[in-house]
């Protein structure tokens, strides 16, 4: 059988490390390392410091690319002239998971599908994406969002765990250079690599196979026909609108702008930072209205924009299935068993992972 | 030039001490402000009018109250600093759990005072305030970022978010889910998360975020072993009167 050699290449577990290396001789190198208990996405400068198993980030590569506290610009109130000194560098970001690569899909987007932001282009553009399999915990519903696996174009490369080796994926013309660049890392692709990498495919999803999953086939229609439904109140009495859940999200990307002046009057600065929609100053107006006035009004909006704003809006779902919201909420408010409650009794009866394949909007 | 003031009432001077600390932007205020009073700093000090005047501390004598009332006749714009002088402060936890006379007895003894006291009360209590910028101590980058809103006729902004909102975003481990009792949920950020990043539960010291869900706060200090009492008390700690209101039962009402 014929296949494109140069679409793929084996990357023995050994070379690992030079690759590393070999990546941070490139540009900088950002990857996931051990923090306390947790793993951080972190700039590395030795790359022992890097953390190749691990479930999930606090926060996702996101704030690479879109840093959680930006200053948009300085204007003069003198000369009534804006500057910015923006720029972006090139950087590798290695180690990301296939749910964080749909995760980065989705706010390319949103930021460059119209109208698209200058500096969310400049900063993509100059960003190289290399994700790695990984293995479902308790959290994750990767396989019911259908982002389990990597496709699309939006990533440059993507390691497969074959055992011995890595099956390295190449996504993008960049990536390719990449492994020409350290081609004496590699080795071609043989039938019984190939024979691994499909293998895999399957025992991550076998991994699913106990957990409890959302069935989220028409799950836009089935939330927008909820709309009054009793669960949001249930599910919202507990919620303690922190904003967690949005900000370790990896599709939010609400922010808010205030403008800084110095002490002379002479510069302003105006400062971009996260917001979620989680908090009620978020749809505070002038005159004091509340667009969102209720706890549930807001948890159910978190919802609605996930699960029907998105599809509208990009045809694709916001939500990756990661499982950050659930891991990290300090009131322990479930994105599966809130979804679970809202499809109702016929929920028992879609069954395990087993049987699922990927989410499907089916409209 | 613009005349400031700084004054403290009943509290502990922390906040005063920690406008001192701000050295760089004191440096830059010098020749564009006129510390006309600020006794903590200075020996020669002018109480007669303000642009801006600061007050730290409670309100619990009589002279604390016609000092405040003074210094509000006497300034065009008057901010709170620190938790005492935004809501009462550590010193009126319990003010709502006994009488003034037994506060009194407690700590005096039969012995009489030769000045009229009562339980610490916020500023707002007593006059007018504009801005509040409460923590223990107050937050530094706040009080320049506040100094130099409102030298240049800005308006401050700070939005009520909880202090998971810096919390989280430093990627600290969550103390709640680690069974650490922490009142970031419900307590008003902009310190930046110093406690929770260094292991300690958020204390609360900058009192509520909008609209604080305590009931789920108290179900999760229960889940972690804290009894109802110790769940309250710890909660009280920071928050005088604006936890008086504090009941059970879960309410959606606006904002809720």
């Amino acid at each position: 059988m014929d296949f494109h050699i140069e679409r793929a290449k084996i990357l023995p577990k050994s070379n690992l490390w030079g690759f590393l290396e070999g990546l941070k001789g490139v540009a900088p190198l950002i990857a996931p390392v051990e923090r306390g208990n947790k793993t951080v996405f972190s700039e590395v400068n030795d790359i022992s410091d890097v953390t190749i198993n691990y479930t999930r980030t606090v926060l996702p590569p996101k704030k690479f690319l879109v840093p959680y506290r930006r200053v948009r610009f300085t204007y003069s109130t003198g000369e009534l002239s804006f500057s910015s000194n923006f720029k972006a560098r090139d950087q590798i970001i290695f180690g990301i998971h296939s749910c964080d690569l749909h995760g980065i899909s989705i706010l390319d987007s949103v930021y460059l599908k119209e109208s698209p932001d200058p500096r969310y282009l400049e900063v993509r553009k100059k960003t190289v994406l290399i994700g790695i399999s990984c293995m479902p915990d308790d959290y994750c519903f990767c396989l019911s969002t259908g982002t389990a696996f990597p496709d699309g174009a939006n990533w440059d490369l993507f390691l497969t765990d074959i055992g011995a080796d890595y099956f390295v994926s190449i996504g993008s013309p960049k990536g390719d250079e990449l492994i020409i660049e350290l081609k004496e890392l590699f080795r071609d692709i043989e039938r019984e690599d190939l024979e691994l990498y499909k293998r895999s495919t399957r025992k991550k999803k076998e991994a699913f196979r106990d957990k409890k999953l959302p069935d989220l086939e028409r799950i836009s229609q089935l939330i927008e026909l909820e709309y009054e439904s009793p669960v949001w109140d249930e599910e919202a009495k507990r919620c303690l609108s922190c904003g967690t859940c949005t900000n370790v999200c990896p599709t939010c990307f609400c922010y808010t702008s205030v403008d800084v002046p110095d002490f002379e009057g002479k510069t302003v600065k105006r400062v971009e930072f996260t917001t979620s929609c989680q908090y009620p100053y978020y749809s505070l107006v002038a005159g004091g209205h509340y667009f969102k006035p209720t706890r549930t009004a807001r948890f159910r909006h978190r919802y609605y924009h996930k699960l029907v704003g998105y599809p509208y809006q990009i045809e694709k779902l916001g939500c990756v299935g990661c499982g950050r919201c659930s891991a990290e909420c300090p009131a322990k408010i479930s994105m599966v068993e809130t979804l679970i409650k809202l499809r109702g009794a016929d929920e028992k009866e879609s069954g395990k992972a087993t049987e699922q394949t990927s989410a499907g909007r089916s409209l | 030039m613009v005349r400031v003031g700084i004054m403290g009432l009943t509290g502990c001077s922390g906040c005063q001490c920690e406008i001192l600390n701000c050295e760089d932007a004191i440096g830059k205020l010098i020749g564009k402000v006129e510390f006309a009073y600020f006794p903590l700093a200075q020996d020669v000090n002018d109480f007669s009018e303000f642009d801006i005047l600061f007050v730290e501390g409670s309100v619990s004598t009589n002279l604390d109250r016609e000092k405040l009332v003074k210094g509000r006749e006497r300034t065009k714009i008057l901010v709170a600093v620190g938790t005492c002088a935004c809501y009462g402060g550590v010193q009126s936890q319990r003010n709502d759990e006994i009488s003034l006379d037994e506060m009194l007895k407690a700590v005096y003894g039969e012995n009489k005072l030769d000045l009229e006291v009562f339980k610490p009360m916020p500023l707002s209590d007593v006059v007018d305030v504009d801005y509040e910028l409460p923590g223990c101590p107050l937050d530094k980058r706040q009080f320049v970022y506040t100094v130099a809103s409102l030298l240049n006729g800005v308006e401050p902004f700070f939005p009520k978010i909880p202090v998971c909102h810096e919390c989280k975003l430093s990627e600290t481990d969550c103390l709640l889910l680690k069974g650490i009792p922490c009142q970031g949920p419900v307590s008003f950020s902009g310190c930046g998360a110093p406690c929770t990043s260094a292991g300690v539960g958020c204390q609360g010291c900058r009192g509520n975020c909008d609209f604080p869900n305590f009931d789920e706060i108290l179900s999760i200090y229960r889940d972690i072993g804290l009894s109802f009492d110790d769940s309250v008390k710890f909660l009280k700690v920071f928050r005088g009167k604006t936890i008086s209101g504090l009941k059970v039962g879960f309410s959606d009402e606006k904002g809720a």
